[in-house]
C-alpha cells in the first residue's frame, strides 16, 4: 500500500508580463520562501527538490544551477522536469510518487517561467527541424486550427467561447497573484478585440507571464503535524501520446489522453458523475475553446453541450462546478509554473485560504495539466484521506 | 520583450545546429526532387504516415511500404493568422496575415500543416487544393510553397482516418539497401534575441561596477557574502542583507589559457579565464585572464576597464598582482 500524500503549503509570487525587479533565480526563491514560510520550515528540513521549467523559452541552460545554490551546505535529492505545460502537473505527479513510495517524507517543488526573457511562440516553433519547422508558428495558430475543426463538428460559437474568457478574468480579480485581472471584462468586449488567427481573438488566448509557484508534497505524518487541512492527492494519472499536430485530427474533440486520464483517476476515487461529485476545478486552458473542447473530455457534458455549460453558468463561481476560481491559465501563464498553479489553487480550496475566490466548503478538487499538443495530466485533492469522499 | 525601463542584458542566440535526416526522410526528400510525395504505410494497420516514419508506433512494427499520395488533397483545418511569430530560421517575422491549413493528401491518413498561396479566395474545412511546387526543387521541404485551391469538391467527405484510399495507389516496397544516395544532414540555423533580467540587486550591482567598485551582498543572519549578489543569501535564503565592497585581490585557484585560434570570440588582450578567491569571499569568482604569467596560488588583481557602462565586462579581468607578492 503506497503512503498517503498531501499538499501541504504553496507559495506563489505575483505574476506579470514583467517581473522587472527580480532575476529569474530570486523569483523562484521568492516562490520557494513563501512556501516554506506558510509552515515555518526551513529549506534544510526538506527531503528533496524538484524543479518544472521550460528553459528554451527564457534561452538559459541549467537554470537550476543557480537554485541549488540555495541548498548552502546540504546536498539535495533534486530533479527537474520539462514537458510543455505539463511540467507543472507532471512534477506534482513526480513528487507525489516520490513520497507515496515512501522514498521521501517531504518534496518541495517549485515551477517557473519568465517569458520576459524570450521569444515564446518562437521557441514552440522549434519544432522537427527538417518537416514541420518552417511552418510551426506556436500555441496560436495550431489551437486555431484545432478548433476550426471544434467549431465544425460541435457548432460552438465565438460568442460561447467569450464567455469563458469574460468568466476567467473576473474571476482573476479575485486573485491576488493573477497577472491578467479585468473585472469589468464584457463578452462585447472580447469580441471587439483582433484576431490572433481566426478564430482566436487577443481576449481568447492566455498571456505569457513571469512568475513562480512552489509546492511542499508531504506524507501523512508530517502532513498531520505540519497542516490543519491537508489537501490530500487521491489519484493521479498521467497520458502521452504522439504529439505531431498531423497526426491529430480533431484533436479537440477527442482528446483522448485527457478522457483516458479523467476516466483513471474517476474510477480510483469512484467518482460517476464529476459534475455533482467535484466541488472545484482547476483546468489547464490556454484558449477559451480548450476549456469548452474539455469539458467534453472531463465528461463535465456530452459532446456539443459545452456551450451550453457555460451559458448556464454551470461553471462560474455560483454555478454546481466552479471550474478556475483562480482565473486559470488565461489569466496567468508562466508555462513552467502554470501546472504547479493549478495544483496550489487546487489546494488553496481544499486548505480553505481561498480568500475572495474561495469556493465555500469545497472539499474535492480536480487538477489537470495540458502539455505539447495533446498531453494531459489529471489529480484529484480531497480534504478527506482514504475514506470515501 | 523587455521594455526600455527594465535593467535586462540582450543575448542574442545564433547557431546552428545539423540533423541526420536519416533513411526515410532522405529518400522522401530525393523523390520530393522530382515533385513527387511518397509516404510510408503500415503493413499491419495500413495508416499511410506523412512525415514517413521508419515505423509505426500504434502497431509497434517497422513500415515496409513506399506509397505514393498527393498531390491533391482535402483541407481538414484552417485559420487565418494575424500573429507574426519570429522565425527562428532567420530571425526575422514572418508575413501576415496568412491561411494556414492541415491538408490531407490523397491516399495519406495523417495531415500535412501547411499554408494556401491563393490570395483573395475562402478556404474552408473540405476544400479541395493541391500541391504548389517551387520552380526549381532542391530536395528540402521549402519545394513545397503551399496549396492552391481546386474548383472540385470532395466526392464523398468520410471522416478522416476511416477512408483507405491509399489501397489503390502505387506503391513500392522499401529497400533501405539503395547506394544512389548518401543520407542527407541538414543545417538549421536557430536566431532567438533572448535577454536576462538584472533585477533590482543585479541592476545596483552593475551600477556599483560602473563606478569602478566591486560589491557583494553580506548577508546579515548568518554572515555569508552573495557575490553575484541575490535578493535571497545562498547560504541561507534571508533577504536580510548589506552592500559591502570587495577589494579587487585574491588568490589564483585556476586558470584555463586558450590557444589563439580558440579565443577569436574574446576581447584581444584576453588570454582565457581566471578563477580567483577574493579577499574575504569564500566563493571564487571568474573572470578573463588578462595576464599570460597568472599561474595558480598566485595573488590577482581584478582590474576594471577605464570606459564604464554598468556591465559585467566593466571588469577587464585578472592580472598578476605584485603589491601582496
Amino acid at each position: 500500500m503506497a503512503n498517503e500524500v498531501a499538499i501541504i503549503s504553496t507559495g506563489q509570487t505575483h505574476h506579470d508580463k514583467c517581473l522587472a525587479h527580480l532575476s529569474q533565480y530570486e523569483m523562484v526563491l521568492e516562490a520557494m520562501t513563501s512556501c516554506l514560510n506558510e509552515v515555518n520550515l526551513k529549506l534544510k528540513d526538506i527531503d528533496a527538490v524538484m524543479y518544472t521549467n521550460m528553459e528554451l523559452f527564457e534561452g538559459r541552460a541549467f537554470p537550476d544551477w543557480w537554485m541549488a545554490d540555495a541548498f548552502g551546505e546540504k546536498t539535495f535529492p533534486s530533479y527537474k522536469i520539462a514537458t510543455g505545460g505539463t511540467s507543472g502537473t507532471s512534477g506534482v505527479i513526480g513528487a507525489f510518487m516520490a513520497v507515496a513510495s515512501g522514498q521521501f517524507r517531504s518534496v518541495l517543488l517549485v515551477g517557473w517561467e519568465k517569458h520576459s526573457e524570450g521569444h515564446t511562440q518562437t521557441g514552440m516553433s522549434l519544432t522537427e527541424p527538417l518537416w514541420d519547422r518552417q511552418m510551426a508558428a506556436g500555441a496560436v495558430s495550431n489551437f486555431a486550427l484545432s478548433i476550426s475543426q471544434f467549431m465544425n463538428t460541435r457548432h460552438i460559437t465565438e460568442r460561447q467561447a467569450a464567455l469563458v474568457a469574460v468568466k476567467a478574468r473576473r474571476n482573476a480579480a479575485n486573485n491576488p497573484y493573477a497577472h491578467l485581472k479585468i473585472p469589468d471584462l464584457t463578452v462585447e468586449k472580447v469580441l471587439a478585440s483582433p484576431y490572433l488567427a481566426t478564430p482566436v481573438r487577443r481576449l481568447d488566448m492566455c498571456p505569457q507571464s513571469d512568475g513562480a509557484c512552489a509546492l511542499l508534497i508531504a506524507e501523512k505524518d508530517f502532513a498531520l503535524k505540519k497542516c490543519a487541512r491537508p489537501a490530500w492527492i487521491r489519484a493521479a494519472a498521467t497520458r502521452h501520446n504522439r504529439p505531431y499536430l498531423g497526426d491529430l485530427s480533431d484533436r479537440l474533440s477527442t482528446m483522448r489522453t485527457l478522457e483516458e486520464a479523467s476516466r483513471q483517476v474517476y474510477k480510483e476515487v469512484g467518482i460517476r458523475e464529476p459534475i455533482k461529485e467535484i466541488d472545484v476545478a482547476e483546468i489547464y486552458e490556454p484558449v477559451s475553446y480548450a476549456e469548452l473542447a474539455w469539458y467534453e473530455s472531463l465528461g463535465f457534458c456530452g459532446p456539443g453541450e459545452s456551450g451550453r455549460l457555460i451559458e448556464d453558468g454551470v461553471t462560474s463561481m455560483t454555478g454546481e462546478l466552479p471550474v478556475n476560481p483562480s482565473g486559470g491559465v488565461l489569466s496567468t501563464n508562466p508555462v513552467g509554473a502554470s501546472g504547479v498553479i493549478r495544483a496550489a489553487e487546487a489546494a488553496l480550496q481544499i486548505h480553505g485560504k481561498g480568500d475572495k475566490r474561495q469556493v465555500q466548503g469545497a472539499k474535492t478538487a480536480l487538477v489537470t495539466g495540458y502539455g505539447v499538443y495533446s498531453w494531459s495530466d489529471v489529480m484529484l485533492l480531497s480534504a478527506s484521506r482514504a475514506d470515501k469522499i | 520583450m523587455s521594455e526600455s525601463n527594465v535593467p535586462s542584458v540582450i543575448i542574442p542566440m545564433d547557431s546552428v545546429y545539423h540533423s541526420s535526416a536519416g533513411y526515410h526522410f532522405t529518400y522522401f526528400f530525393h523523390k520530393l526532387k522530382e515533385k513527387e510525395i511518397f509516404g510510408t504505410r503500415c503493413p499491419s494497420c495500413k495508416e499511410v504516415f506523412l512525415p514517413p516514419r521508419s515505423f509505426c508506433g500504434s502497431c509497434c512494427v517497422k513500415t515496409q511500404e513506399w506509397i505514393r499520395v498527393g498531390p491533391k488533397g482535402t483541407v481538414r483545418a484552417v485559420s487565418e493568422v494575424f500573429l507574426p511569430i519570429l522565425d527562428p530560421s532567420t530571425g526575422m517575422k514572418r508575413k501576415v496575415p496568412h491561411t494556414m491549413v492541415l491538408v490531407q493528401l490523397d491516399g495519406a491518413d495523417t495531415l500535412l500543416h501547411h499554408v494556401i498561396n491563393d490570395e483573395g479566395k475562402t478556404t474552408q474545412i473540405g476544400s479541395r487544393v493541391e500541391v504548389i511546387f517551387a520552380e526549381k526543387t532542391i530536395g528540402h521541404m521549402k519545394d513545397i510553397l503551399g496549396f492552391c485551391l481546386l474548383e472540385e469538391t470532395e466526392v464523398s467527405f468520410s471522416k478522416i482516418f476511416l477512408k483507405r484510399e491509399s489501397e489503390s495507389r502505387e506503391s513500392f516496397e522499401i529497400n533501405q539497401n539503395v547506394s544512389d544516395f548518401k543520407v542527407l544532414k541538414f543545417s538549421n540555423r536557430v536566431q532567438i534575441p533572448f535577454s536576462y533580467t538584472l533585477g533590482d540587486i543585479g541592476a545596483q550591482f552593475v551600477n556599483y561596477l560602473s563606478k569602478g567598485r566591486l560589491m557583494a551582498f553580506h548577508c546579515q543572519d548568518c554572515n555569508f557574502l552573495n557575490l553575484p549578489p541575490s535578493r535571497f543569501c545562498y547560504s541561507c535564503l534571508s533577504k536580510n542583507q548589506i552592500w559591502k565592497e570587495i577589494q579587487p585581490i585574491g588568490k589564483t585557484i585556476g586558470v584555463a589559457r586558450l590557444e589563439k585560434q580558440h579565443r577569436k570570440h574574446l576581447p584581444e588582450d584576453v588570454f582565457g579565464f581566471a578563477l580567483v578567491q577574493l579577499k574575504g569571499m569564500t566563493t571564487s569568482f571568474l573572470h578573463h585572464l588578462i595576464d599570460p604569467e597568472l599561474k595558480k596560488g598566485d595573488p590577482a588583481q581584478l582590474i576594471f576597464r577605464s570606459q564604464r557602462k554598468g556591465a559585467f565586462l566593466d571588469i577587464q579581468g585578472f592580472r598578476s598582482c605584485s603589491l601582496i607578492r
